[in-house]
């Protein structure tokens, strides 16, 4: 049974997608979110097995060899990662539906966003890593589309930079798989758990290349932060929310699960990417680039937890992702929220805005305060457990950086919260009513706060996946 | 008793709060708010009169083993005690005071969380429960304070918030070093590592930072005059110290063991020194009523710091009960401050005047507490000071500093003939002299009216003073502090140290202090006026209002520069905080756009050489054939030469 889901959570999107573009415009935009809804739905059924420890495989097609097949693995890890993926895609879908009502080429977003979804699950549940790189490389297209979603031509440079970047990573990725499979014989992600190989170093260096080309991490990340301004806001949500941490997916999966190994130099890789993201942040004007320069940052943290390689840093990776997507998805949503209000993203320019917009300002407070790290927000014990790992490894001088990005991350935001919704407004006017983009920013901010209340229920899952990886 | 009770003073404050958000009735939340406090308080007494207790669920069990411990000892439940004191006295309080101000709903929710959290970090037994509880009451600092202005909520929560963050790291530190996140298992761990010499600096930092002293304080006078009255008079005047102080007791003498003399230790006497001298000279020079007050208020941790950092036990023992007698005389003080406001509606020194006789409870209260804070005797404030005086002479004979303790003792001592001196002119200004022709009274008597509910925290809290004072080492010593701080000598020995001959020494001493600075500025006052020949109305120049008492400490060519440059703000650590990080930003935003030109450089790189490649294939047969001649020419080069 628990089978059926698995196929049906990555199946139900990918296809649903497709007929996205034949369905009238009506049923179409609902049929998007029913789709990927019932995709987070089939994947909330597959909790309780993969929590009693059981490993759901299939294999559809096989190929002698190893070298491609269609076959599937769902345990902790990845679970938790396509649960996030499919949550934030709800909610996104849920908030384009006032949000997108007024754009042109509503079929085509409409197309693209539940593809990206069902192959960023994709990606999360791929035992072959030629089928990884498949789902990997229709995202990154999806990607390209939408964040050239307006068309005009300095927007259309952007997206082809946003994906050229992206590719030339994976490209090195893909030719680290086909080393691999030269060395070993298979691509399959369980049978090479524990293999000796030569020259891993190297080849794990390649991967490693597509891996931070796609998570934007120092020195790839440069994309990332024109990328988003001109992405729509929904779009923005599930680019920095989720499909930027499924390269941390494959730095678990890969580094973590399959090979356990990560270098020194990585961790502080990680760190000066998380540093100069919150630097950059700090400068910027625009509302966007600091929340984009802000995903560049937290995601140096994630990185530096999961390449600790110790059952803490796991934990606190993954449950950094989570509160991670969930806070940044509302600050994007938000973001778009004031943009749409006001034409306008310089927070020098805005201000005022808690009059006119309570509920939203109040999300997107509560949103910052996670992504910040204060109690009793979720990001609270996600940034706490990095550092206690950082610490607990002996690396007390990446710890102490670590936590100077934090102090760093508090500033950029409270600027940014500040700039957009407190002091003088100069853009006074009445607010659109537009239940779905508030609501949606809200619950974000709600579900961040609950996060962190009942942190010892969300940490459940995660330690099943961190025990699994040890095993 | 159950160790459940140790949750009681947590969740029962926190769901009042949340149950205040819900309420419609103004009347409901004030009435909701004060018998939660009461029941806090109660139960405060309880835990307080049984013995050691601790309770703990499982918690984290995921990260090893995070349990959420509490436990209640001595110590920690007489600061509980003293904690939910000051939230009845200040929910009391805010009956009256607060009427018709915005946004009544959020804040008597965030003064019970306050309580609750503060309850918490206080009784927390683990460092995760520790850091939880702390951090969230810098966040609801930052929601009390934002009921006043954003602009300075932000401040103090980037300061608080700054610190806590390296309080987490030295928790963590901490935790490296003694392997146990349980706060009781951590033991005097040696401070002969860099690893533990950081990790002591930076729990002090978040500890210095909470109680508000040097230079994490510059938030606490400009929120003194945004924020609303109650709300300073329970964070920065009472619970921040409680919390503060308390936790640099546990760092200093539970976590690590600070010997005297040594490095830490000195630094400590340095910042607490420094902190009593230059605070008490900013509040010398104060116009404002509640900017002086907050200037004292951070003055005064100053001696509590000096206290603990001696590593003397009688000089801890004398900074625990300075901490306690300053919150008593400072929400005294604060309270005294906000009867004024609420009658004359403004703060400001030099539109007062003459108020002793329109508010006699007021004027009587605020008085104790003033000669309390200036170290009078038979007041509290004096035996705390005395306390501490002592201990820092033991230090001295202790030897092995050097003579730096006589520093430390004139920097007391000075520190106290300049709070003297500060009340001088803030009594004289607010209640003695003439009514201030400025502003006109304010009319409509009966809505002004202080009335029980404002009266009554004020009156309690002064006769705590005088309690505290004359009866110290009965009440306050023996039933709170002496079973919290281990090792001062038994009381044979504290006949020694009370010498009425050289107490009154010192005061004279004091006062002659005080008596100088206020003739240097009275020297330069001096007027020429046509004489009095009766019958005239009094103009306004010829009345003495005090604001003007120490302008003339101002103009000292040394002290010039000082306040000059602390008036525009430029000795704020917290500018100067926020330049560093804006520079390090600035430079690693430029590494940031250098690895973008690279990229960028590249591309570029790559269509320059297809538009190159593009050119070459322009279709003109001639130029082909050129080019292949071309070609062949080399290959005949080559081939020929090899």
């Amino acid at each position: 049974m628990a089978d059926t889901y698995l196929i049906l959570s990555i199946f139900v999107p990918l296809v649903g997608s497709i007929l996205c573009l034949l369905f009238p415009k009506k049923v179409r935009d609902f049929w998007a979110l029913v789709v990927v809804l019932l995709s987070f739905i089939f994947l909330l059924f597959l909790i309780s097995p993969v929590m009693k420890e059981e490993i759901i495989g299939i294999n559809l097609i096989s190929q002698n060899g190893g070298f491609f097949s269609l076959s599937f693995l769902a345990d902790g890890i990845s679970l938790i990662f396509a649960l996030v993926f499919s949550f934030i895609g709800v909610i996104a879908l849920i908030y384009s539906l006032t949000y997108m009502k007024s754009y042109d080429n509503q079929r085509e977003y409409y197309f693209m966003i539940p593809l990206i979804i069902a192959s960023l699950i994709g990606v999360a549940f791929s035992e072959n890593l030629i089928l990884l790189y498949i789902f990997w490389e229709i995202a990154a297209l999806a990607t390209w589309r939408l964040v050239g979603f307006h068309r005009e031509e300095n927007i259309v440079r952007i997206a082809d930079k946003t994906f050229l970047m992206t590719f030339l990573g994976s490209s090195f990725m893909l030719l680290g798989f086909i080393l691999l499979y030269n060395q070993t014989g298979t691509l399959s992600i369980t049978q090479l758990k524990g293999i000796e190989i030569s020259n891993l170093k190297g080849i794990l260096f390649l991967i490693f290349l597509g891996i931070i080309a796609k998570s934007a991490c120092l020195p790839i990340h440069t994309w990332l932060a024109e990328a988003h301004p001109v992405a729509p806001s929904p779009m923005s949500a599930i680019l920095s929310g989720v499909e930027v941490e499924v390269g941390l997916f494959a730095f678990l999966r890969l580094f973590g699960y399959t090979f356990n190994w990560s270098g020194g130099w990585i961790l502080w890789l990680a760190v000066i990417s998380s540093l100069i993201g919150a630097g950059a942040a700090l400068r910027e004007k625009d509302i966007k680039r600091i929340i984009a320069y802000s995903t560049v940052s937290q995601v140096g943290y994630i990185l530096l937890g999961f390449a600790l390689l110790s059952k803490i840093g796991f934990l606190a990776g993954l449950l950094y992702f989570i509160t991670h997507a969930i806070a940044k998805a509302g600050l994007f949503l938000g973001a778009g929220a004031v943009e749409q209000q006001y034409k306008e993203r310089d927070i020098n320019k805005l201000g005022g805005l808690i009059k006119t917009m309570p509920l939203t300002g109040i999300g997107f407070l509560f949103c910052s305060l996670s992504i910040i790290g204060l109690p009793p927000f979720g990001g609270f014990y996600a940034k706490l457990m990095i550092v206690l790992a950082t610490v607990k490894e002996g690396h007390f001088f990446i710890a102490a950086l670590a936590v100077f990005a934090a102090i760093l991350t508090m500033l950029y935001l409270f600027r940014l919260f500040n700039g957009i919704f407190l002091g003088q407004g100069t853009l006074g006017r009445a607010p659109l009513k537009k239940w779905s983009t508030v609501a949606c920013v809200l619950f974000l901010g709600i579900i961040s706060l609950v996060i962190g209340i009942f942190v010892s229920q969300v940490l459940e899952l995660p330690n099943i996946a961190v025990a699994n990886i040890f095993k | 008793m159950s160790s459940n009770i140790l949750l009681y003073p947590i969740l029962l404050p926190l769901i009042a709060g949340a149950v205040c958000f819900l309420l419609s009735k103004k009347w409901m939340k004030e009435v909701l708010s004060l018998v939660a406090m009461l029941a806090t308080f109660i139960l405060a007494i309880f835990i307080f009169g049984s013995e050691e207790l601790i309770f703990t669920q499982a918690w984290l069990p995921i990260l090893g083993g995070i349990n959420f411990s509490l436990r209640s000892y001595h110590f920690s439940s007489f600061i509980l005690i003293f904690l939910a004191l000051f939230g009845v006295l200040i929910s009391l309080y805010s009956v009256k005071f607060m009427r018709g101000k915005e946004r009544l709903k959020e804040y008597y929710a965030y003064l019970l969380w306050t309580i609750a959290a503060s309850s918490g970090a206080i009784l927390a037994s683990n460092l995760i429960v520790f850091l939880l509880f702390w951090g969230a009451l810098g966040l609801l600092l930052y929601a009390l304070l934002s009921l006043g202005s954003y602009r300075v909520a932000t401040k103090g929560l980037l300061i608080i918030g700054a610190s806590d963050f390296a309080l987490i790291l030295g928790v963590l530190f901490l935790y490296h070093l003694s392997g146990t996140l349980e706060i009781k298992e951590i033991g005097s761990i040696p401070l002969n590592s860099a690893l533990s010499i950081f990790a002591f600096i930076l729990l002090a930092t978040g500890a210095l930072a909470k109680a508000g002293a040097m230079p994490f304080h510059t938030w606490i006078p400009e929120a003194a005059e945004k924020a609303p009255l109650p709300v300073m008079a329970l964070l920065p005047a009472s619970l921040d110290k409680l919390l503060g102080i308390y936790f640099l007791y546990r760092i200093c003498l539970d976590f690590f063991h600070l010997y005297p003399n040594s490095g830490l230790s000195l630094l400590l006497m340095l910042v607490g020194s420094f902190t009593i001298v230059a605070m008490a000279m900013m509040a010398l020079v104060q116009n404002d009523l509640k900017r002086l007050l907050s200037y004292q208020t951070v003055s005064q941790v100053g001696y509590m710091v000096l206290g603990i950092g001696t590593g003397i036990p009688l000089a801890i023992a004398g900074g625990i009960f300075h901490m306690l007698n300053h919150t008593i005389y400072e929400v005294c003080l604060f309270l005294g401050g906000g009867s004024v406001e609420h009658r004359k509606k403004t703060t400001q020194l030099n539109k007062l005047g003459g108020l002793a006789r329109m508010m006699p409870i007021t004027f009587v209260t605020f008085f104790i507490a003033a000669l309390s804070i200036s170290g009078v005797p038979p007041f509290n404030g004096f035996f705390s000071k005395w306390m501490i005086y002592q201990g820092v002479v033991e230090l001295g004979r202790l030897g092995g500093g050097g003579n730096f303790w006589i520093i430390w003792l004139l920097a007391a001592l000075f520190g106290s003939a300049l709070t003297l001196a500060s009340f001088i002119k803030l009594i004289h200004a607010t209640f003695l002299g003439t009514p201030s022709t400025s502003q006109p009274e304010d009319m409509g008597e009966k809505a002004r009216k202080l009335g029980f509910s404002m009266a009554l925290p004020m009156i309690v809290l002064a006769s705590l003073c005088v309690v505290f004072g004359v009866f110290a080492y009965r009440i306050p010593l023996k039933l709170f502090i002496l079973d919290s701080v281990a090792g001062v000598p038994p009381s044979g020995e504290w006949l020694g140290w009370w010498r009425p001959g050289l107490t009154t020494t010192l005061i004279i001493i004091g006062l002659v202090i005080g008596g100088v600075i206020y003739l240097l500025s009275k020297v330069k006052l001096f007027r020429e006026d046509t004489s009095y020949i009766g019958g005239e109305e009094a103009s306004p120049e010829m009345k003495v209002s005090g604001v003007e008492f120490y302008d003339t400490v101002r103009d000292f060519s040394g002290l010039k520069g000082i306040y000059g440059a602390a008036q525009k703000k430029k000795l704020d650590f917290y500018n100067w905080g926020m330049s560093f990080c804006q520079a390090v930003a600035w430079v690693l935003r430029g590494l940031d756009r250098l690895v973008n030109y690279v990229w960028e450089g590249l591309a570029s790189l790559v269509v320059l050489m297809g538009r190159g490649g593009s050119r070459l294939h322009n279709g003109i047969l001639h130029t082909y054939l050129a080019w292949c001649l071309l070609g062949l020419m080399v290959l005949l080069v080559v081939f020929l030469v090899l």
